[in-house]
């Protein structure tokens, strides 16, 4: 038999070479409270939208994170799923976000690094949003169990096929921003009681050829 | 409503002909009827339809036929359904109309998943799945063989065969991986996602046959890494009702990512008695020591070697699973018997993503000279890792320090993982995982590796003084 520890087909120190396919484009358009660093390593963007809870807002908001993630360079494909989970996440803290005073809203900070690109939805949220937490994080843990998503995702049609008339959660989004937007979904809920849902994409391919 | 109990009104259709009924719920997939008028029917008899009306609503059944059920207390019969089979349980109870066959609603896309695999790739896979199929028969064949022998005979027989052809199975397994690993490796991640779903699809019974890898692959617990997977990784044992199952249940164990966290148990131990070392003047208080994300608690059993281990450690073990901390329970217990030593453990249910909403959690919990999380971070995002580091963090007491591990990219199993254990865990390099401490402001940070290079450790040691 083979030794117990087999060898180390790529080495831990092995590292794949930085990927900077991106061009330098002055003409960008400029985003309110755009964040654009220049660095040794390859350029970092971000951009922060605000959101009202209101959901006449999400279509402005896809617009305007369409515009930023074209002017980017990423390839239609990336900007069309980025835009889905943008939606879909901002859907979600519009429905399970807790909105008392005039400064609760829903912020939504999407930043391109070197090799993923992270959607991250912040709203309030408070203990009447905590059992919709536990279902959240069984509902993660459930579609990140497949390593093909198209799994969960057909998994979950057939739930919904099932699905009681007055269920109104079809439960269909999450799983969409998995299958479709292609990208890992996490969250956490921070001091004073924020829930950060998150979506993390790879670029590999990316990129308009 | 109660409509399993009581009747309602229906009627069946027979051309144009309505034919009033009492029908009650007879089983998830037939009813009891009663006819209103005069029965004229004998025997089977089909109808065109079946229209039931109860909680305001009108239900169109399809086909059905009444079959006569003597036995059946007040009932001319049992209805069942001959084209469209209804869930009559979903109707009842929750209004729906779901029939048996909306489980093949998704057929022409699951048929359409295969569309893009690489031909290389099915060569691949169709070989291997012939070969297995050989091999199964052959180890099968062996078994029947012996089958009446006396148990002990049994297993020395089979110890003789997994010694002999068992490892020349396992070297076949071995160059298949390797097969694997160059079929696969310009694959971009949708490429493996998809591949793999096709992969499993095609051996599917192979792999049921492998204890680990049937639980991976179900997930009964709802999520890879249950305490009874890292069971089956701590005992590495030939386990199965075959010499075949056995043999894949071994097989998987003694890969490097397995071995990696064998050894991740062993470095919990070393690292916490070293540490602790330098406590030796803080007695009569204890050495308070968490886990987070501690599953069974298996290095209990590396850590508490006798009664004075005992004295010294207060242990905190979260999880987000209550079956996992029971199994920890148990084991502390058994421990502390065997110690004749009573062990201070606090047992948390909790899940890290929304432990750090609680504000001052250092005043809950208390601070801790050491804490360790296993097994956790390969499943975190990166902004989810960030935050729990930092909710760590804050749980150190001045001078405390943690473990973190995180399997790294370059995991050698991670395709033996993906492919047959459909188990996908967040790849970190070096860099990475030190990027997530970039917001705490730590004394000492670095990062090491067990033997088999899997996987690295976080190592973190608070600032003597809090800032
Ligand atoms: C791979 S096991 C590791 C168990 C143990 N640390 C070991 O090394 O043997 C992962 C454990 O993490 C727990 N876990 C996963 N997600 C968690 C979360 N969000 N919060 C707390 N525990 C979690 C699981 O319930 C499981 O027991």
């Amino acid at each position: 038999m083979k030794p117990l520890i087999k060898k180390n087909r790529r080495s831990g120190k092995e590292r794949r070479p930085g990927k900077d396919r991106r061009k330098s484009d002055d003409s960008k358009p400029r985003f309110l409270e755009t964040d654009t660093i220049q660095e040794q390593r390859p350029m970092k963007s971000s951009i922060k939208l605000i959101v009202d809870p209101n959901w006449d807002e999400i279509e402005r908001v896809r617009n305007e994170s369409n515009g930023f993630l074209k002017s980017y360079g990423l390839s239609d494909d990336i900007v069309h799923a980025i835009t889905m989970v943008i939606s879909e996440l901002i859907e979600n803290g519009l429905k399970y976000g807790v909105f008392k005073s005039p400064e609760n809203r829903v912020i939504v900070d999407v930043y391109i690094g070197e090799s993923i690109i992270t959607v991250e939805v912040t709203n309030p949220v408070d203990e009447s949003t905590y059992h919709h937490l536990r279902r959240l994080d069984k509902a993660i843990q459930w579609i990140r169990g497949y390593q093909d998503p198209f799994e969960a995702y057909t998994e979950r049609l057939k739930e919904v096929a099932k699905k009681a008339l007055h269920d109104k959660e079809s439960g269909l989004g999450l799983v969409r921003i998995a299958y479709e937007g292609k990208a890992i979904l996490d969250f956490f809920v921070g001091e004073d009681n924020i829930l950060n849902v998150s979506a993390v994409s790879n670029l590999e391919g990316a990129f308009r050829r | 409503m109660n409509h399993e109990a009581s009747n309602i009104k229906a009627h069946l259709v027979k051309g144009k002909k309505k034919i009033p009924i009492d029908a009650r719920y007879g089983s998830r997939h037939s009813l009891l009827v009663r006819l209103l008028d005069v029965n004229p029917f004998v025997g089977n008899t089909e109808f065109s339809g079946l229209v039931i009306e109860f909680n305001g609503g009108k239900f169109e059944l399809g086909p059905c036929r009444l079959v006569s059920e003597p036995s059946v207390d007040g009932y001319d019969g049992r209805l069942i359904f001959v084209s469209e089979v209804y869930d009559l349980q979903r109707l009842f109870f929750e209004s729906k109309i779901v029939k048996l066959q909306d489980a093949f609603l998704n057929l022409p896309l699951i048929l359409a998943h295969k569309d893009k695999i690489k031909q290389s790739f099915k060569d691949y896979t169709a070989n291997l799945s012939y070969d297995l199929n050989v091999y199964k028969n052959l180890f099968d064949e062996l078994d029947a063989e012996y089958a009446e022998e006396p148990e002990d005979i049994k297993k020395a027989i089979q110890k003789a065969i997994i010694d002999t052809e068992g490892k020349k199975f396992m070297h076949y397994l071995d160059d298949k991986l390797d097969e694997l690993e160059e079929v696969v490796a310009d694959f971009s991640k949708e490429e493996h996602e998809r591949h793999g779903f096709y992969f499993r699809k095609q051996l599917w019974n192979f792999i049921m046959c492998s204890p680990i890898m049937k639980r991976t692959n179900l997930k009964p617990r709802g999520y890879a890494g249950d305490s009874e997977m890292m069971r089956m990784i701590y005992s590495n044992d030939y386990e199965g009702e075959s010499t075949f199952s056995k043999l894949m249940q071994k097989h998987p164990l003694e890969q490097p990512g397995a071995q990696a966290v064998r050894n991740r148990r062993k470095i919990i131990a070393k690292t916490l008695t070293n540490i602790q070392n330098n406590y030796s003047d803080l007695q009569p208080e204890k050495f308070k020591v968490l886990s987070i994300a501690c599953g069974a608690a298996f290095e209990m059993k590396d850590i508490l070697l006798s009664p004075e281990d005992s004295e010294k450690y207060h242990f905190t073990l979260l999880d987000q699973d209550r079956s996992a901390l029971s199994e920890a329970a148990a084991r502390v217990e058994q421990i502390g018997k065997q110690l004749g030593a009573k062990i201070k453990v606090d047992y948390i249910n909790a899940s890290v993503r929304t432990m750090v909403a609680t504000r001052q959690l250092a005043k809950k919990w208390g601070q801790f000279h050491f804490l360790y999380c296993m097994g956790l971070f390969d499943y975190l995002t990166p902004p989810v890792a960030r935050a729990v580091l930092g909710t760590l963090y804050q749980l150190l007491k001045p001078g405390g320090e943690m473990l973190i591990g995180n399997f790294h990219i370059s995991n050698p199993s991670r395709y033996y993982m993906e492919y047959w254990n459909d188990w996908v865990l967040y790849y970190r390099t070096e860099e990475e995982f030190m990027d997530l401490l970039r917001d705490v402001p730590s004394e000492k940070k670095s990062i090491f590796f067990e033997d088999t290079g899997c996987q690295m450790f976080l190592h973190v040691k608070k600032q003597t003084k809090e800032l």
